[in-house]
């Protein structure tokens, strides 16, 4: 394995993990309105239901992906109608790290929901902002650390899936095989010793870089907000 | 300072994806060769994906996982065009469901059960020695439950009426490269586990072997998928004549036996 590649795979691994934040972050938010703001039929099954895939065994996870999902699969008949393709696929690999991620993005958006103090929209409410212009300049901004924090450790979480990505989407060099599916192939030989500790290295900093970037971003929001 | 705020978050919220898009174009070639190999060949197979590409200028790519894992993901429509199976069970599974040409079905390799010890010892023990130390101190092999090392094992300790007496000293590992693990790492003075994988564990020797005719054969199969096209044809016969000519010995594979 060469340098260009251990940069090629550091680069679909970012790729794949930025996909999945970008297609699930909106989504998170408005299940985390939901769930924070709303009453409705069957809303402890909902939260029962987003906090499965970090529960479950990721194995568990990507194979129920691989059904739905795979060719054969109900949901992957709909998508490939639609001309698109998750499994085996490197989209199918930003879906499995969106689902797997999808737990810590939600809740820290729900409780920085749930901290807003609501007394702020109705006093902007009876000075006469609107719907929209209220969101914008008073929810959005206070519940953006919450945001920020859930999709910097979701991004964590994403670039490093292992379990759910190789059961679904296998590990297809240069297609489907991230950072950590990269990682368990070198492994699998007594050569690979150099380059394992290269890579281990690369996912440590990445990992302990978002936490920290999460961190700093909630301390400067934390500033921001109060001022 | 409300509104610098929003402004600065819708900013982020419509460059984000911007930035991201510029990033996100990748075409795949879909006439390449894709092979589905159990984890447990690696090496080998890539040397002869290596050797293939000097010879005909033509790329393979290999996914390696769980030979169970690559069945499954197979009878759901993997893309693949070739199956190298760590396990004769996970392609009969295949071939009943006509996922994989059943005139294809062959065996390239071969595989021993081994007991390797840390250490600087290298002489061969004898059958009452291995029983004595099998006894008498802790070993490691894979979980006689469900993974096909343990089994092995178990059947080849079984063989030779050491079962039960050694069976309370066995520490059972969820795959046998933990148990190998355990071993090269002190924790255990033994582990049974296979001579392809002896090998990985530096300063581990081999101590004994077990007879082929205490276990059921381990044997590697290959196969060609349903979809796969004349290119994958090439690449599988030449693999074949590859493991005939016993190229995989080097990784601590036997050779297929000339009877099938």
């Amino acid at each position: 394995m060469t340098g260009n590649d251990v940069i090629d795979i550091i680069f679909l691994s970012l790729k794949i993990a930025a996909t999945a934040m970008v297609f699930s972050i909106p989504i998170a938010f408005i299940v985390a309105w939901l769930l924070a703001r709303h009453e409705f039929a069957g809303k402890s099954l909902v939260q029962a239901l987003i906090t499965l895939p970090l529960v479950m065994p990721p194995v568990v996870t990507g194979y129920m992906l691989l059904v739905l999902f795979g060719r054969n699969g109900y949901l992957g008949d709909l998508f490939h109608a639609l001309g698109i393709q998750f499994a085996f696929h490197w989209t199918g690999a930003a879906l499995a790290a969106a689902i797997m991620a999808f737990p810590l993005l939600v809740r820290p958006m729900r409780l920085s929901i749930e901290g807003l103090d609501r007394g702020l929209e109705e006093a902007a409410s009876t000075l006469g902002a609107k719907r929209l212009t209220r969101f914008v300049t008073i929810t959005l901004p206070l519940v953006l650390p919450g945001v920020l924090a859930g999709a910097v450790l979701g991004f964590a979480k994403a670039l490093g899936e292992f379990g759910a990505t190789i059961t679904f989407v296998s590990n297809i060099p240069g297609e489907t095989q991230t950072l950590s599916l990269a990682i368990y192939s070198l492994l699998q030989s007594p050569s690979g010793d150099r380059t394992v500790m290269l890579m281990i290295a690369v996912s440590a900093f990445l990992a302990i870089g978002s936490v920290l970037v999460s961190e700093w971003i909630g301390r400067r929001m934390g500033k921001w907000t109060r001022q | 300072m409300p509104r610098l705020r929003a402004i600065v978050f819708l900013a982020f919220l419509t460059t984000f994806p911007l930035v991201l898009t510029g990033f996100l174009s990748t075409a795949h070639g879909a006439d390449r060769t894709l092979v589905f190999a159990a984890a447990s060949m690696k090496d080998a197979v890539e040397s002869i994906v290596h050797s293939y590409r000097e010879k005909t200028g033509k790329a393979v790519t290999v996914s390696f996982a769980g030979s169970g894992t690559l069945a499954r993901q197979i009878e759901a429509g993997a893309p693949a065009d070739i199956f190298i199976s760590a396990n004769p069970a996970w392609m009969g599974y295949l071939a009943e469901r006509g996922l994989v040409d059943p005139q294809s079905v062959s065996t390239v390799a071969g595989n021993t059960l081994v007991v390797v010890a840390g250490g600087m010892q290298k002489n061969i023990l004898s059958e009452r020695e291995l029983a004595g130390r099998l006894g008498s101190e802790r070993f490691s092999m894979g979980d006689p439950a469900h993974v096909p090392a343990g089994i092995y094992a178990r059947q080849a300790l079984d063989h030779l009426g050491l079962w039960r007496k050694v069976m309370q000293q066995a520490a059972f590992a969820e795959n046998v490269r933990v148990a190998l693990a355990m071993a090269a790492r002190g924790d255990v003075s033994h582990a049974i586990v296979y001579g392809s994988d002896a090998r990985m564990g530096k300063n581990l020797e081999i101590v004994y072997r077990f007879s082929y005719d205490t276990h059921e054969p381990i044997i590697y199969p290959i196969a060609l998928t349903r979809t796969a096209g004349p290119q994958a044809k090439a690449f599988y016969d030449f693999f074949k004549a590859a493991a005939t000519a016993g190229e995989l010995a080097d990784y601590g594979f036997t050779r297929p036996s000339s009877d099938d």
